[in-house]
């Protein structure tokens, strides 16, 4: 009979004892005694961590945070050594997936009827800014010296002893940025859709080391080491699938790269949600998605109700695990119904740390220690900015507050870290502030006054210093001294047409701006401008040298990551797109990379390449390695070209394809 | 029955039950047993998670088998599959020479192979299947009929 013979088939299969073993072990540790006490622990770690005044914030924010002021205000060590308490009734400590889950279904369902009205989308309210989650992904090189880190920086290259190559343009140094190419002076990476492709470069000698078809679409990439760190697109199995829809899941590859270049798949981590932002610290990888749970499909109709179940189903994972219910934290007010998760991982080990906050975030602003994670929300008063601070550092990630500022903020450039501060610059409704919280969050300073009815283009922070462009039809460049944090005192302020929208500082005494020329009547925009500031006396911030490309000239790419400005070269190279006449008397837009040199005379065009228009062209950026320039034209179907250039004219040496 | 496990020794008894159960079904469905181990972690941490209380010993068989039939559907087609360590296909358990009906049961599409498995290994009812698998009792007697038909094509001396 087949019934008896499948029967004896499948008893020789047997779930083998050592599997077994573990899952024992897994689900001892997942009962409710196991969890008390690992969460005290951490618990007694963070009042350590508190006491030796390393930076713990008791939140201050709208009822966020009252149960962890509560926790680590109230608790004291014998407190927190007892082995059964019950579950505080705020925001975090949760020790079992009951007590996590009751307290999310109960927001879920509040947060649903209060606002399923005009924010049934997704859950996700009013937290997606347009535009602003593509404009501002990150990047710059200066300020080496002003941000010291307390551990050695991690830097991409062990193989060129002399670094002579660039990096990718970095916020803060030592704290590296994910871009779609990477060198470490010998092989140039590049990323564009599901295509890995490794370069050899050598003294203007490009060639092909080896390419690999991924199996997802992939948008951004670290290099540590011998270790490419691989970021993927969304990936979601839904039928409806968007950027931001539900079940949504941020993918790393982590691969090892051999002495010739080849790239071998070493590890893989999987987190809940889409891709936001992503920064490497000390070789590991600081994740940041936002997790829409399925149930949220579901917020149109009136009358569901989230069920426990539904939360339990829906709750961010990493690697396919839920997160530990101690992990995961649930303000008294949400300002969505979603996950804002964060992950330490170590693409070396394999071992990763998460957390998750119910909520969400747009962009990240990251220093050696701290993550902060921030959005947008509405208030009938305008736009305010929700920030997450999170400790991330030595494998370990844990929320320490969150804060929440009237006025919007520009893009990650808008932040910035200094002596245990944060400054923060933020257009406020018609006007634009600057504002500086202590280690607990609070505002300690602030100062406002700067372009009354404009708004920030740019922001940069160099020490005691800040600068802030705001623009309407004229520039006003104003240099701030925040040296004393309560006092914030405007120096100066330069008005010039125009407005930059990145700003890097050049060498000792200079700042580049990188912008839009504008029309002073109308303040219409009117092409790529360059401007040289001498910031020698911020009282007196002048501008020192301009350069106009012409009315026709504008930006294609993320102006963070595709300018490039290297100091000790001395140059500044950058693509943009023009409009021509063609011989048929038509305007044809073509692509150009330009490398220009600065000097006392100002800007000087050493060479540019034009890249005939075409539509499948992403990106088209340039990076120089000793004295070449290589310019790496990357395409949307996933082809990419290197072209090899002499450094002092942009003379053609060689190319290649993938 | 009590509400379940709060004890490791629960923890052991729940495991002792139900692993060869819940490794068997995913095996099935999966041919794999580096995802069937995979499969079965995921049935018990929910387990944990959810706490359920079962009203007798059937109902608390019932749960673990339909769990397993879930988690074996979604955790395959899934991205939270890591393919770095996965040694794909290897069936330590069978013998190419003893086992020809468990090839012949292997060669069905991954949905027959668990209704199969689930008819003939468990002796559940077309009902008890359907209500585990989350299908109508008529599409579950289609599936059994047509993996049959095809089992008969391929163990020609087979009597069923």
């Amino acid at each position: 009979m087949f019934g008896d013979k499948y029967k004896k088939d499948m008893n020789n299969v047997k779930a083998p004892e050592d599997a077994v073993a573990r899952i024992s072990d897994k689900m001892k540790a997942g009962k409710p005694k196991r969890t008390v006490l690992t969460r005290y622990i951490a618990l007694a770690a963070a009042c350590i961590i508190a006491v030796a005044g390393i930076a713990v914030a008791i939140p201050n924010a709208e009822n966020i945070g009252n149960g962890i002021s509560a926790l680590l205000g109230g608790a004291n060590f014998l407190e927190i050594f007892a082995p059964e308490e019950p579950a505080p009734e705020g925001t975090e400590g949760f020790k079992t997936y009951n007590q996590l889950c009751a307290a999310i279904t109960d927001r879920v369902n509040t947060y649903k009827e209060d606002n399923y009205y005009y924010e049934w989308n997704l859950g996700i309210g009013g937290i997606i800014d347009e535009g602003v989650v593509e404009e501002d992904v990150p990047t710059s090189d200066e300020l080496k010296g002003e941000d010291i880190l307390e551990s050695e920086p991690e830097t991409a290259p062990d193989r060129e002893e002399n670094k002579d190559f660039s990096d990718t343009n970095n916020q803060v140094a030592g704290v590296q940025e994910a871009d779609v190419i990477k060198t470490d002076g010998k092989f140039i990476y590049t990323i564009m859709k599901n295509v890995l492709s490794v370069f050899s470069a050598d003294e203007g000698e490009v060639s092909l080391a080896c390419k690999i078809i991924l199996e997802h679409e992939c948008r951004d990439m670290m290099l540590i080491g011998n270790r490419l760190v691989i970021i993927s697109k969304n990936i979601n199995d839904t039928p409806h699938y968007t950027d931001t829809d539900w079940n949504t899941v941020t993918k790393v590859y982590t691969y090892e790269i051999d002495e010739k270049g080849k790239a071998s798949l070493a590890d893989e981590f999987v987190q809940s949600g889409y891709y936001i932002s992503s920064r490497m610290v000390d070789g590991k990888l600081i994740l940041v998605t936002n997790h829409i749970p399925e149930y949220t499909r579901h917020f149109y109709e009136k009358d569901y109700e989230v069920t426990r179940d539904d939360v339990l189903d829906n709750l961010p994972r990493t690697n396919g695990n839920d997160l530990p219910a101690d992990c995961i934290i649930v303000p008294d007010d949400i300002i969505s119904a979603t996950f804002l998760v964060a992950s330490v991982y170590d693409g070396k080990s394999g071992e990763s740390k998460s957390t998750a906050i119910m909520g969400a975030g747009t962009d990240i602003y990251a220093d050696a220690d701290t993550l902060y994670v921030y959005c947008t929300k509405y208030k009938e008063d305008g736009r305010h900015t929700l920030i997450n601070r999170f400790y991330a550092k030595n494998g370990d990630i844990y929320h320490t507050g969150s804060v929440l500022l009237a006025g919007r903020y520009n893009n990650q450039y808008s932040f910035d870290e200094y002596n245990g501060n944060l400054r923060v610059a933020l257009t406020r409704n018609n006007d634009n502030v600057l504002y500086v919280l202590d280690e607990k969050l609070d505002i300690i300073g602030e100062i406002g006054g700067m372009g009354i009815n404009e708004s920030i283009k740019s922001v940069r922070f160099s020490g005691d210093l800040a600068y802030v462009v705001t623009f309407r039809q004229t520039d006003p460049l104003y240099a701030i001294d925040i040296s004393d944090p309560a006092n914030p005192v405007i120096l100066s302020e330069l008005k010039i047409p125009g407005f930059s929208t990145y700003m890097q500082s050049y060498g000792e005494n200079k700042m580049f701006g990188f912008g839009n020329d504008a029309d002073i009547e109308t303040g219409w925009t009117q092409g790529i401008k360059l401007s040289m500031f001498d910031t020698t006396d911020p009282n007196d911030v002048k501008e020192e040298a301009t350069l106009l490309l012409g009315e026709n000239t504008y930006f294609a790419e993320n102006v963070l990551k595709a300018v490039s400005v290297q100091y000790d070269k001395g140059i500044v190279m950058f693509p943009y797109i023009d409009y021509v006449n063609t011989e048929y008397g038509r305007f044809s837009e073509i692509r150009v990379f330009a490398l220009y040199t600065y000097t006392e005379n100002g800007f000087t065009l050493l060479g540019k390449d034009v890249v005939p228009y075409d539509h499948n062209v992403a990106n088209v950026r340039g990076i120089y390695i000793g004295d070449y320039i290589y310019v790496i034209t990357l395409f949307y179907d996933g082809n990419a070209t290197v072209n090899s250039y002499t450094i002092n004219d942009l003379t053609p040496v060689d190319a290649c394809k993938n | 029955m009590e509400r379940a496990l709060r004890t490791n020794a629960a923890i052991e008894n729940i495991l002792e039950k139900y692993a060869d159960t819940v490794y068997r079904i995913a095996f099935a469905r999966t041919k794999n047993a580096h995802d069937a181990e995979d499969i079965m972690q995921e049935v018990f941490m929910r387990f944990i998670k959810r706490a359920p209380v079962f009203e007798s010993e059937e109902h608390e068989k019932a749960w673990f088998i339909r769990v397993a039939v879930n988690c074996s559907k979604s955790l395959l087609a899934s991205p939270w599959r890591n393919r770095v360590t996965g040694d794909q296909g290897d069936t330590p358990f069978f013998d190419k020479e003893k086992s020809e009906v468990w090839y012949a049961v292997a060669s069905l599409p991954e949905k027959t192979r668990v209704v199969i498995h689930l008819y003939y290994y468990e002796d559940m009812s077309v009902a008890e299947i359907a209500s585990a698998t989350g299908k109508s009792q008529s599409a579950v007697k289609t599936t059994l009929h047509r993996g049959r038909q095809r089992l008969k094509e391929i163990l020609t001396n087979e009597e069923f």
